[in-house]
């Protein structure tokens, strides 16, 4: 089993599940396996990171947690804080559906609306962790946040026998991208690229590689909000120079057919920015990057990030669907 | 009480010491009573069958083989040291004491050098090993050569022992220190729990010691299933008025959990010499034995019914399975492939109907076990053939939890076990006329209405319109599309039926926590759940 970081106590996270996709692999030309991270508690494999974070904090005697997301993260956040007994308040931006703010408040946690956009209420969210005994949770800048995540590497290392040629995944604020690249240093997989995925209109990982340092969007116009960091964190730059990392941009189109798609071939829904990723698979890109020589050829297996997600409902993705004009 | 686990003969407060200590675990059942009580004046003397000529027991490797369940294990040898004498004498120290590697492997902590039974030697009546019935392993190696040892294994009488194979029993320093270190008397799980006769269900599988990872019933052979995560879920949770926790079989190579139970047949099968398997479900257990056979290398034909869709038989071919079409409903194609199973080296895989495929399933409960700190007060599943429903209580037997109590959800129109248990006797349905085709057997399992009799077993049947909003509601919550049949298990959660079951009397009040088996299903697809709404005039 994969070995513990925080000396012995029981994470919060599950050890997903690696499985081979049939589908994915005749689409992309290669054995793809999935990591299920959208079995994890909550939906999404944040409740690594952020569950590793608030352990520390526990231990180093937090009195209340603060987190600034109202997706994937502040769901997180609050289920190990009431796995671990402590309050914690979440500030959602006005932005989120209030389907968010009452799952939040099932789990206990109070939520407060502060700000348009997430950058506003993490402002806030850092106003309240001045308080003392208060700790902010970050979803995604951290460097515990990326220890929690690296487990899924290794995780991955015990599951699979071989090395895989490369992994792709989906970058919002650029978390998982540093704990897979935390992970890949520690197992000795450093050599493994990473492809990373993005919507067009999220695209700040991108940007920031063209620009050669981190850049701000103007605005998040994708409809995979989850992805919607306009400012990549700088860690995941510093990653792109010590490992492989090909970024890869998609459409919207493309990352909600990817997710209605895999609706169909596996029978789980999962948000637009994990599409992000599946679109890769389902649209050729892998081949593309075969041909253009960056990725090698052949492929003998790669692995897929299902980050998963738990802000999608069936409705939601016809609403989708119907913005974007697809039939 | 002093108890000693460390090396050394006392065998004088032996049984003496266990006794007190099982006391102390809240009693011995009556069953039980002449464990321990018997005095051996012989061992101390040194008279009966210990003044054999140790011949017998320096018999070398061809004669005296370790049965140990792990397989292998030094012969005898000559004894080197003075604590290797004991070795001499198998009574004193008692059966097998696994070698530390294989103490590993085996999962019980007992140091020592592996310990041969010499063959062909039965038990004096006065020995103690006479009150406890010993048994001959048939997982070992050379069982078949040693059929008539009387093997020196016994159970532990503990009822919360999960150790499968009991190596404690005749003489009571392992068996303390099994006691010692695996049920501690202060243990509060002890207090008062009598200590009752271990269920005699047939187990050649080794059940986990707490903490472990499930064992693999196929001696070590890695199944093709996976663990399957088990989640609470809050919506359910909300809904049921209890905690619920999902066993999400959905999550399993092809789909579902046929995988346990037809990839242990068919594992066992190849083992066994098989050249082809033939199986006759269009369906999951169909996708199972293509993706097992596919695993092992061999080839299978799959015999489905006219009925099935074109993307099942896709999914088949895709993988490598032959597609013979026959028959308009599922019986017709279950005959022709036992007609195709009189070949010879073809196996044929039923779907549900056969003991392998139970005790291949049964690993769920053992996963369980292992997951969850409390036991449940309830396991909710649906029932098709009873396939399921058979390894889970085979399942709950090997665990201890005999006494969970199983709802069984069916949909009307393919409530073939409700029928059964309604008549006492097995009935077939005229027509499977339910959306739910997953679970569309006209006749439950004989092996189902047994369970019935075992365990707690409380049938309850759902419409087909609360199955499928229930797909759709978990869908929504757990963004995961599972088929109606499952739905039907998710239906007693969403409308309520377990609260009925409560208000009835039925079901304990308050539920400290349920389990319900979410076995997925691979033939559901978005379209297929409108197309379904539509039908069933759901909006």
């Amino acid at each position: 089993m994969a070995a513990q970081p925080s000396g012995g106590e029981k994470p919060f996270h599950i050890v997903s599940p690696v499985l081979e996709s049939l589908s994915l692999s005749q689409a992309a030309g290669t054995k793809v396996y999935m990591k299920l991270e959208n079995v994890q508690p909550t939906g999404s494999f944040k409740i690594r990171g952020i569950g590793h974070l608030c352990q520390e904090a526990a231990k180093k005697g937090c009195r209340r947690f603060v987190c600034s997301s109202g997706g994937n993260a502040g769901l997180a956040a609050a289920y190990a804080a009431k796995k671990l007994g402590l309050p914690v308040t979440v500030v959602v931006p006005s932005s989120t559906g209030p389907a968010t703010v009452r799952k939040l408040e099932e789990l206990g946690a109070e939520v407060e609306v502060s700000g348009q956009v997430w950058d506003e209420a993490n402002r806030r969210a850092l106003e309240l962790a001045q308080t003392e005994g208060w700790v902010s949770v970050h979803p995604f800048d951290h460097p515990s946040v990326w220890q929690g995540h690296a487990s899924l590497v290794r995780e991955l290392k015990d599951s699979l026998e071989t090395k895989p040629d490369a992994i792709l995944l989906a970058v919002g604020g650029g978390g998982l991208l540093a704990g897979v690249v935390a992970g890949l240093h520690q197992v000795g997989w450093q050599d493994v690229p990473i492809v990373a995925a993005e919507t067009r209109g999220a695209h700040s990982f991108h940007a920031a590689l063209a620009a050669g340092r981190l850049v701000s969007l103007p605005d998040i116009t994708s409809v995979a909000k989850c992805l919607g960091a306009k400012m990549v964190a700088a860690r995941a730059l510093e990653c792109a120079q010590e490992c492989q990392v090909i970024s890869q941009v998609v459409e919207d189109t493309e990352a909600v057919r990817a997710v209605e798609q895999f609706l169909d071939d596996k029978r789980m829904l999962v948000q637009p920015g994990c599409g992000a990723a599946l679109a890769l698979l389902y649209t050729g890109r892998l081949q593309r990057l075969q041909r253009e020589g960056r990725l090698r050829t052949p492929l003998a297996s790669v692995v897929v990030v299902v980050c998963g997600g738990s802000s999608i409902q069936a409705a939601q993705l016809r609403a989708l669907k119907s913005q974007l004009g697809l039939e | 009480m002093r108890l000693r686990a460390g090396p050394g003969w006392g065998w004088q407060g032996g049984h003496r010491g266990v006794m007190a200590h099982l006391e102390a675990m809240g009693g011995v059942s009556g069953a039980r009573q002449g464990f321990g009580v018997r005095r051996l004046p012989s061992l101390h003397q040194g008279s009966g069958s210990n003044r054999r000529s140790p011949q017998m027991f320096l018999a070398g490797p061809e004669k005296s083989r370790c049965l140990c369940p792990a397989g292998g294990g030094k012969p005898l040898g000559t004894p080197k040291v003075i604590w290797e004498l004991p070795l001499l004498f198998p009574r004193l120290l008692g059966t097998h004491i696994p070698a530390p590697g294989h103490a590993k492997a085996t999962g019980i902590w007992l140091p020592g050098p592996h310990m041969a039974v010499p063959l062909a030697r039965p038990a004096p009546r006065w020995a103690l090993s006479a009150q406890i019935q010993p048994r001959a392993w048939k997982n070992s190696p050379g069982a078949e050569q040693t059929a008539g040892t009387r093997a020196m294994f016994n159970s532990c009488p503990s009822s919360r022992c999960a150790t499968g194979h009991g190596d404690l029993g005749t003489l009571a320093r392992p068996l303390r220190r099994h006691l010692f270190l695996l049920h501690p008397p202060n243990s509060a799980a002890s207090a008062g729990e009598e200590l009752g006769t271990r269920s005699e269900a047939p187990r050649d599988t080794r059940a986990p010691i707490a903490g472990a990872m499930a064992a693999q019933p196929s001696g070590g052979e890695k199944p093709f299933h996976i663990v399957s995560p088990v989640l609470e879920s809050l919506s359910l949770s909300q809904a049921a008025g209890t905690k619920v926790y999902m066993k999400l079989e959905n999550v399993q190579p092809t789909g579902s959990f046929k995988i346990r139970g037809i990839g242990h047949l068919c594992q066992e099968a190849a083992k066994k010499g098989c050249r082809r398997f033939v199986c006759s479900s269009g369906g999951n257990a169909g996708l199972a034995a293509a993706y097992a056979a596919k695993k092992l290398g061999l080839p299978v034909t799959v015999v489905v019914p006219s009925s099935t869709g074109p993307a099942t038989v896709r999914k088949l071919e895709e993988l490598g399975a032959e597609v013979e079409v026959s028959g308009q409903v599922w019986d017709e194609a279950n005959r022709r492939a036992l007609e195709l199973a009189q070949t010879e080296g073809w196996v044929s895989v039923h779907p549900f109907d056969h003991p392998s495929v139970w005790q291949g399933h049964a690993s769920l409960v053992r996963e369980l076990k292992d997951s969850l700190e409390t036991k449940p007060d309830a396991i909710l599943l649906a029932v098709g053939g009873g396939g399921l429903l058979a390894d889970v209580v085979a399942g709950l037997h090997q665990v201890g939890w005999q006494d969970v109590p199983i709802v069984a959800a069916e949909t009307r129109g393919a409530h073939s076990f409700h029928a059964a248990l309604a008549a006492g006797r097995l009935v077939s349905l005229p027509d499977i006329t339910s959306v739910a085709k997953c679970l569309g057997a006209k006749m439950v399992a004989a092996r189902a209405l047994e369970c019935a009799q075992e365990c707690q077993v409380i049938s309850q049947v759902v419409e087909d319109t609360e199955a499928v909003r229930a797909v759709e509601q978990f869908l929504d919550d757990e963004r995961m599309l599972v088929q109606p049949g499952c739905g039907a298990a998710l239906a007693l959660l969403y409308t309520g039926r377990l609260q009925r079951l409560q208000r009835e009397g039925r079901l304990r009040t308050p539920l400290a926590s349920v389990v319900v088996v979410v076995c997925g299903g691979s033939s559901i697809q978005a379209a297929q759940l409108r197309a379904l709404k539509s039908q069933l005039g759901l909006e």
